[in-house]
């Protein structure tokens, strides 16, 4: 069983369409696959139109008893797990824990014998669980709005993992790209002229992404043709390349200090 | 857990329709529109698949095949696409090589039956319009006859409550009994296929007190069963297998014709005696390299010089290989076979005494024979015994073991069963020397074949020393094992069967 997190501290970047998404590719590949939506406010709940409730609520998700809580979505091999509005005190109960990843893993351990992949939709903030699931994840998908300000966070979240035992590989990619927008290009260009270890796929900017809110269903089974629906494709491809690395490989990337000295800074100073 | 899916099997399409018709009577139902699909529902020649409580469905999908893997009652496993269906470890990495690969192994998954399907799908809704259940109407043909109308009721995980009332619905509406229905011995029934049975496997059970000639004939029939049963997938090179099943076949026939020598006219003896050895010396070159050859498909990939090796072996076994089917499309094979089957339906037998005795006390008396050299033999041998003597050995075991695997239904199955199976683990001792010589000398005549790249020849020494180490070591456990097969509780088991040993 892999598992993967999208995370980004920046809200509004795209980490559930991307978790819904992904999550929905895996299983037309055939690998079971479970969305466990960890944020309270359960978009990707929403989005599979399942009550956001969980009988027992963070309490008894911390006590490893998930199996109960789990359901199918409307498509073939896709679980989830919803959210519920107690985990917002997940934190509170994960940092009285000895180690939050540590006891995330435990939780999720009974999900090995029926998940090929698990994706964690986290919630945008640093706290307990964020913590937790740095420690447990095999990846962290971090998507990422072309604009420098994006690419600090991407650096702070970087300089936040750097030195520790247990990190996991991140895979940052562009999404929400506007390809009509300078800005826009110049950056998705600086990062590859620049090596900072980005996905080859970008996501492009897309309505269709947004009605995701009002179709409540992945992309591929309303906008199948859609560019975004055929990035969020191949984007799937590129991340199952890179977990079934025997030893994945980390983004060549320049240190984190590097990173941030060297953004774009604005032309005329 | 999930429950069950549960279906109700109706008397016409035009019942379930109206089924479904009145279920949206209270439920909000969504039917979709009545789509025509392909089913084929897949197993090996053996049936592993099903005897390991497996169903392989496959529906086209353009130039792929959707697959699922179930269990007979539906419960899906897994699911995968694959670019066709042929050999378990050909089938794109995830959960369904995962689970059929080590039950398939080397025998490649062959379409059993395909049914035609037209299929209307329905869902039950709630208010979200999220699906809490599902349902299918199946309308299945196979070989221009229906298979029946099935109403399958699909539960989801989480949604167990919903799956029981809608199934309780159903059994009002319909006055049927819901239950675990299996779609493919279904469909296999209607074209007269048992899932499950092995062609190859010998299951005939003799009646002591039966004449020994007669008792004899009907193993034989048997026997060429199978060989005329193997035959096609051989020819046609669909796995190794079929070669294999043939060979043990043609060496059971062997066996019976060298035990039971008297119950046979001598001049008729010694003809077939000698076609069937003449078939089994065609056969035995492909054989060994087919089991080399498996063997390098499961050993270090990695390895340099590994894939010129197995590119080597199979130049070699196809020459090998177009040498054995000429044999078999020969006319000397299909007289050989023919004349054989004549003689077995007249029933002619000999004159000797044996051919009128029961099959019992003819058996018996084979057996102490084959035991008493066997016994003999062994103990006669240390551990540093040469190869020839320990291959004498193998020979006389394997005569016990085809007496009691073929006659053995005379006698109590209990302790028959101890005594084969120590025999069986004495025989792999033996086996595994015997597949390491054989090899010894393939992997000398490989290296003369072997190309000039350096890395081949390297494996090949590589892997000469690996197969002396293991025989080397297999001879060493020979007379732990013998031991065990002399033992006390062995021999126990015999004088039960057998009397004591005089």
């Amino acid at each position: 069983m892999k598992l993967l997190a999208t995370y980004n501290f920046k809200g509004g970047v795209g980490k559930t369409a991307t978790a819904v998404n992904v999550a929905y590719m895996a299983a037309a590949d055939g690998a079971p696959t479970l969305v466990w939506d960890l944020d309270p406010q359960g978009a990707a709940t929403f989005t599979f139109r399942i009550r956001p409730k969980v009988k027992g609520g963070s309490k008894r998700v911390l006590r490893g008893e998930l199996d109960g809580a789990i359901r199918a979505t409307d498509f073939d091999g896709l679980d989830l797990l919803p959210a519920d509005f107690s985990y917002r005190t997940l934190d509170v109960r994960l940092n009285g824990s000895r180690d939050p990843a540590e006891l995330l893993g435990e939780c999720l351990h009974p999900l090995r014998k029926s998940y090929e992949l698990v994706v964690l939709d986290c919630a945008p903030s640093i706290s307990a669980t964020a913590e937790g699931v740095f420690g447990v994840v095999d990846a962290l998908l971090a998507p990422t709005i072309p604009t420098p300000l994006s690419l600090r966070t991407l650096a702070k979240l970087l300089q936040h993992l750097k030195g520790r035992e247990r990190r996991p590989l991140v895979l940052p990619f562009f999404c929400m790209v506007d390809k009509r927008k300078k800005l826009h290009r110049e950056v998705c260009a600086y990062a590859r002229r620049e090596e900072l270890g980005f996905l080859e796929t970008e996501i492009p900017y897309s309505s269709a992404v947004e009605r995701m809110g009002i179709e409540r269903r992945p992309l591929g089974t309303f906008a199948a043709g859609d560019k975004a629906a055929v990035a969020y494709r191949s984007l799937w491809e590129e991340i199952r390349g890179r977990l079934d690395e025997a030893k994945p490989r980390g983004a060549r990337r320049k240190g984190v200090k590097t990173l941030l000295a060297s953004l774009p800074r604005p032309r005329g100073h | 857990m999930t429950p069950a899916s549960v279906a109700f099997l109706l008397e016409s399409p035009a019942r379930g329709r109206a089924a479904l018709d009145q279920l949206g009577e209270s439920l909000r139902l969504h039917r979709d529109d009545r789509e025509r699909r392909k089913v084929t529902w897949f197993d090996t020649f053996d049936g592993r698949l099903r005897r390991a409580d497996l169903t392989l469905g496959g529906v086209p999908n353009g130039r792929a095949v959707e697959l699922e893997l179930a269990s007979p009652s539906g419960e899906s496993l897994s699911r995968s696409r694959a670019r066709e269906v042929g050999f378990a470890w050909d089938l794109p990495a995830g959960r369904v090589r995962d689970e059929l690969a080590p039950v398939a192994k080397m025998r490649r998954l062959l379409p059993l039956v395909t049914v035609d399907e037209e299929l209307t799908r329905a869902r039950v809704l709630d208010a979200e319009d999220k699906t809490l259940v599902r349902l299918a109407l199946i309308e299945g043909r196979a070989g221009g006859r229906s298979c029946g109308t099935v109403l399958r009721v699909d539960p989801l995980r989480g949604y167990d409550r919903e799956h029981l009332a809608v199934v309780a619905a159903l059994e009002r509406i319909t006055a049927c009994k819901p239950e675990p229905l299996d779609l493919a011995a279904l469909a296999c029934a209607g074209v007269g296929i048992v899932p499950g049975r092995d062609p190859s496997r010998f299951d005939v059970v003799l009646d002591p007190s039966a004449r020994a000639d007669a008792a004899a004939h009907t193993v034989l029939k048997h026997l060429l069963g199978t060989i005329r049963a193997n035959e096609e997938g051989l020819l046609a090179d669909t796995d190794t297998e079929f070669l294999h099943d043939l060979r043990v076949a043609v060496r059971r026939t062997r066996s019976v014709l060298g035990e039971l020598k008297d119950v046979f006219p001598a001049r008729e003896h010694r003809r077939f005696a000698e076609g069937f050895a003449w078939l089994g010396r065609q056969t035995g070159p492909s054989r060994d390299l087919d089991v080399f050859q498996l063997k390098l498909r499961g050993g270090e990939s990695a390895e340099p010089g590994h894939a010129e090796i197995l590119a080597l072996v199979e130049r070699r076994r196809r020459r090998e290989r177009s040498a054995m089917v000429r044999s078999l499309r020969s006319k000397r094979y299909a007289k050989l076979l023919a004349d054989w089957e004549a003689f077995l339906d007249s029933g002619r037998t000999g004159d000797g005494e044996a051919a009128g005795q029961t099959i019992r006390e003819v058996v018996e008396a084979r057996v102490r024979a084959a035991h008493r050299k066997l016994v003999k033999r062994g103990r006669a041998l240390g551990p540093d015994a040469p190869a020839a003597k320990l291959h004498r050995v193998r020979i006389q075991g394997k005569k016990l073991r085809y007496l009691l695997d073929l006659f053995g239904s005379v006698f109590p199955a209990g302790p028959r069963k101890e005594l084969v199976r120590e025999l069986k683990r004495l025989q792999d001792v033996l086996g595994d020397m015997n597949d390491m010589q054989v090899q010894e000398s393939m992997l000398a005549s490989l290296a003369v074949d072997a190309p000039a790249e350096p890395a081949a020849v390297f494996a090949l020494g590589r892997m000469a020393e690996r197969t002396r180490e293991r025989a080397e070591r297999a001879r060493r456990r020979f007379p732990k094992r013998f031991l065990r097969f002399d033992g006390k509780k062995n021999r126990a088991h015999f004088a039960e069967l057998f009397g004591a040993e005089r």
